[in-house]
């Protein structure tokens, strides 16, 4: 069962998170106490915030006078409901809510604790309004029965006293990667973990080489919840025992063994042995930044509605170009590329900043190949 | 101090991906995280701590110290010139 610190760190998240995709403050980066959080939130990102905590613990929207208000009503309506729901955005844009139930989330933190143990501390790098971080930071504390520390997710610090044996360090692959690029080491004993998105054998064995003395990788999605795990790189998924599966369809199904509902997995996937997993290709056309799914062609859509495109594409970049979203524009007549300064603050309007393409290119045409067919750029 | 802005302005020219965000015209005192300054996120300041330690010798010891220096380029230039160590 959450208490109502749990609630209060979920919603201090989401404000911070808020912030940082509205890129209205550096608060979002580095503080972490509630009431400044509270008192710095511009009324339209109060709103949302708002909203989207009436859809997490599952309330009628209305407006609090201040942050603990809102965490009573919030933590008086999870005890209500027994649920917390996760919110992700589709394709479309629209708000999709996730359901997971207080026997969902203690099942799964039952197989996730065998994982850990013995441990002392939870190192906590990532936000707990999103599922990996709840079920992480929030559920598997209390599982295991360790304190929990929050760190801001910066890669140059003093990690080496930060850090103590039987750490449990909580990150995404993103995060590790800028981790082993600032040169820094793990004392021993420290066991590191990553999910959200796979990651790359080469930042596994840094990590390994770096001196962790587990790397510990989480399959799954805020829809399923964890579905599988591995310790080492280049491996299989192991599935977690609470999931029965089954191999009748074109596609493997899922089902949680006390639930009477089966689920396709996060993504298309490679079955063997009936317990082990590899996932191949995402099933929709999303892609992650910094761990969140983001989807290229909402930015397109967001794009081709300023007056100057006449015609664009937006893709991630590949590994060596970067970890973002770039753009390619074909503009209407009239307009140059100088629009570019106008056209970033018209995106402003309507991305989030992990969407927002961070290299333009300019053409006369969308690129093509020899043969007529679209190719990359 | 306008020695180490220009320093800070190169830096970020050619360590951070600005989206075509011309620094030069970008004042001292506007924020760094906000879409009223340069528009930098969560990505950039891991970017930026990087570029950081490595130029300067900075590593960031609290989260207090991250808020404050990383509000603008003055208070960043503030931060560097006192904590660099090279």
């Amino acid at each position: 069962m959450l208490n109502r610190n749990d609630i209060s760190r979920i919603l201090n998240d989401l404000f911070r998170t808020e912030l940082a995709t509205g890129q209205t403050d550096s608060l979002a980066v580095f503080d972490v106490d509630n009431d400044q959080v509270w008192k710095s939130l511009p009324e339209d990102i109060k709103l949302i915030c708002e909203e989207k905590s009436a859809l997490i613990f599952g309330y009628m929207m209305r407006s609090f006078s201040s942050f603990e208000r809102m965490t009573d009503y919030a933590y008086a309506s999870y005890l209500k409901n027994q649920q917390i729901n996760f919110l992700m955005k589709d394709a479309a844009g629209a708000t999709k809510i996730y359901t997971h139930t207080t026997n969902m989330v203690w099942d799964e933190s039952r197989a996730l604790s065998v994982l850990f143990k013995p441990a002392n501390r939870i190192v906590s790098l990532v936000p707990t309004n999103y599922f990996y971080g709840f079920m992480f930071a929030v559920i598997l504390p209390h599982a295991l029965q360790i304190p929990v520390v929050t760190l801001p997710a910066l890669p140059v610090q003093s990690w080496q006293t930060l850090l103590q044996s039987g750490d449990v360090v909580i990150g995404i692959p993103l995060f590790w990667n800028y981790w082993l690029r600032g040169n820094n080491h793990f004392p021993t004993g420290v066991c590191a973990v990553s999910s959200t998105e796979l990651c790359p054998d080469s930042t596994v064995t840094g990590l390994l080489n770096a001196g962790a003395e587990r790397f510990i990788e989480i399959y799954g999605s805020t829809q399923t919840g964890s579905v599988a795990w591995r310790e080492k790189p280049n491996s299989l998924f192991e599935i977690f025992p609470f999931w029965d599966i089954s191999l009748k369809e074109k596609e493997p199904l899922l089902r949680r063994a006390h639930l009477n509902f089966w689920q396709h997995l996060p993504d298309h996937a490679a079955i063997k042995n009936e317990r082990f997993l590899y996932p191949t290709t995402r099933f929709d056309t999303g892609v992650k930044i910094a761990g969140i799914t983001v989807y290229p062609k909402r930015v397109e859509a967001a794009l081709s509605s300023h007056p100057a495109v006449k015609a664009c594409r937006v893709r991630l970049m590949r590994p060596e170009e970067g970890n973002r979203l770039k753009a390619f524009i074909v503009l209407n007549e009239g307009f140059g590329p100088e629009q570019i300064g106008e056209i970033r603050s018209y995106l402003n309007q309507y991305l989030t900043a992990h969407e927002m393409p961070r290299t333009f290119t300019f053409g006369e045409m969308l690129p093509t190949g020899e043969t007529g067919k679209e190719t990359d750029w | 101090m306008q020695q180490i802005i220009s320093e800070l302005k190169s830096l970020l020219a050619s360590g951070i991906n600005l989206g075509g965000l011309d620094i030069s015209r970008v004042r001292a005192d506007e924020p760094l995280f906000s879409k009223q300054g340069l528009g930098l996120d969560s990505i950039d300041a891991m970017e930026l701590c990087l570029l950081l330690q490595k130029r300067f010798g900075i590593a960031l010891e609290t989260i207090q110290h991250g808020r404050e220096a990383f509000n603008t380029l003055t208070t960043l230039a503030e931060f560097v010139e006192n904590n660099r160590t090279r």
